[in-house]
């Protein structure tokens, strides 16, 4: 197992160093630059736009110099924790970023834990008692979180949370606690706003793990080893728990990789409709105003949470199927 | 039998250590600002200064098999005698996800009374290795999973009491 991570860490560096590469093309591709645009706004209002002042500002933050340089400076930054400069709230983007990048990952590890936590159990329900009733009502309610847009969701069920706990609309804790420093106070006003993100955000993963779930595990129940193990005695828990379901949990588990970032884009829209102080509405704004190392950065955290979320799932997989595959030759 | 790990992969894995460790060390011998990032770049570096270590030890031993034990020389070595193997792992990795691409190596874990070592197939003769070892778990009724007599099929490896093979 030391060797297998240790390889996969190798894996992530060539990954993360080719992914920093197409973050910063990707912001630099719009034409002009945060001043530019900047001076722009000034000028559309009927400001002054001193032009000297322009080309000051853009030496001052490197801006004068050749793409690659650019990216360099910010890329080794990036490497010692220096986020780089941002230029719509001219403090440093760590500053900038602070709480939200945890209440961020709050609101994300919540929504992965309530999507495991209500699809494995419905899953493996619906598959075991396929075209029953339950199955029926279940997969019935499965494809209504699917369909649901997750904005109307989020307008319902902020709107019910008003009418019927009293919960203050909008944002993730109450706001006499925006700027205050954490407390107990503070963290349960937290748990009282968080149901709702993790509610909108994971109902429609949540159908869509339970459709994978349980179609993987009616696959695995109809093949000859389970039903001779159930022919020669073996309890139906214990012989369901043993061998099916662990073969049926390989996709399940793969999907972390691809369930982060899911849920984080995800996240970026009902985050606006919810007001959450989280990262997805700083991004949108970022990116608009091309601020850019701001916008980089977040970029560069979602990417590293799909990289780390295709770590952890390959790790698991590792772990749970450690079976030699078909022309799978081991190395010398 | 004598076995060692073939150069070609333990070259390999001091080149990954030697990356890995040039990679992290380098930012965090230059400052890392953040507390936080510093020390995952530090618990990094010491994942992969690890792996230099134990590829190093790797380079140090030797496996034997001799009539009564299997016996390994170099640091940390010792033998173990085949009535003694109580238990036998036999796993395979790979860092593609479909497995079938032949960059994957298997590790076998074989255990005693007194403890467990770990064996990888960048050893020469480790199907025959394998074999043996599997031979004697057979005999002395040791834990398998399911999967590690999955893989010994895989491996070509079948366990059967001699009594049968006569019969």
């Amino acid at each position: 197992m030391f060797n297998y991570i240790v390889r996969r860490i190798l894996v992530m560096i060539p990954t993360l160093i080719v992914i920093s590469a197409l973050v910063f093309i990707i912001i630099q591709l719009p034409p002009g630059d945060y001043f530019t645009t900047y001076m722009n706004e000034l000028q559309s209002r009927g400001e002054k736009v001193d032009a000297a002042k322009l080309e000051f500002l853009k030496q001052q933050y490197g801006f004068d110099k050749p793409m690659i340089e650019q990216y360099f400076v910010w890329a080794t930054g990036l490497l010692v924790g220096d986020f780089g400069y941002s230029f719509e709230f001219s403090r440093p983007v760590s500053e900038v970023v602070g709480d939200r990048l945890w209440l961020s990952f709050i609101v994300s590890f919540t929504t992965i834990l309530f999507t495991w936590m209500v699809s494995f159990p419905i899953g493996v329900y619906s598959a075991v008692r396929q075209y029953s009733v339950g199955d029926y009502t279940l997969t019935f309610f499965g494809f209504l979180g699917l369909a649901t847009p997750n904005f109307l969701l989020a307008l319902i069920l902020q709107w019910m949370a008003f009418s019927y706990f009293g919960t203050s609309i909008g944002g993730l804790m109450d706001p006499q606690y925006m700027d205050a420093a954490w407390s107990v106070d503070k963290m349960l006003s937290v748990l009282e706003h968080l149901w709702v993100p993790v509610l909108v955000i994971g109902t429609s993963g949540t159908a869509g793990m339970i459709r994978r779930l349980r179609a993987n595990l009616l696959d695995e129940l109809h093949k000859q080893y389970y039903i001779t193990a159930k022919a020669k005695g073996l309890p139906p828990g214990k012989a369901l728990i043993k061998y099916p379901l662990r073969m049926a949990l390989n996709p399940f588990i793969a999907d972390i990789g691809n369930l982060l970032p899911e849920v984080i884009s995800g996240a970026a829209i009902v985050s606006i409709v919810l007001s959450l102080p989280t990262t997805g509405p700083m991004l949108l704004n970022a990116l608009q105003s091309q601020d850019m190392y701001l916008a980089g950065s977040f970029l560069m955290f979602l990417a590293t949470l799909t990289v780390i979320g295709t770590l952890i799932s390959d790790l698991a997989l590792a772990v749970l199927d450690p079976r030699i595959r078909i022309g799978g030759g081991a190395a010398k | 039998m004598v076995h060692r790990y073939v150069a070609s992969s333990l070259y390999g894995d001091y080149l990954r250590a030697a990356i890995g460790t040039v990679f992290l060390g380098t930012p965090l011998y230059f400052a890392a600002e953040s507390p936080v990032v510093a020390t995952i770049l530090g618990c990094l570096l010491l994942l992969f200064v690890g792996f230099g270590v134990r590829t190093g030890l790797r380079h140090m031993t030797r496996i034997e098999t001799t009539p009564d034990a299997l016996v390994t020389i170099g640091p940390f070595g010792r033998a173990m005698p085949w009535s003694g193997i109580n238990k036998v792992e036999l796993k395979y990795f790979s860092t593609q996800r479909n497995r079938t691409g032949g960059d994957g190596w298997i590790q076998l874990i074989v255990c005693d009374p007194a403890g467990c070592l770990k064996l990888e197939s960048s050893l020469n003769g480790f199907d025959q290795l394998v074999a043996k070892i599997a031979d004697a778990a057979f005999r002395n009724g040791a834990e398998m999973s399911e999967l590690t007599v999955e893989n010994l099929t895989m491996m070509g490896i079948t366990l059967t009491f001699a009594e049968e093979d006569a019969e």
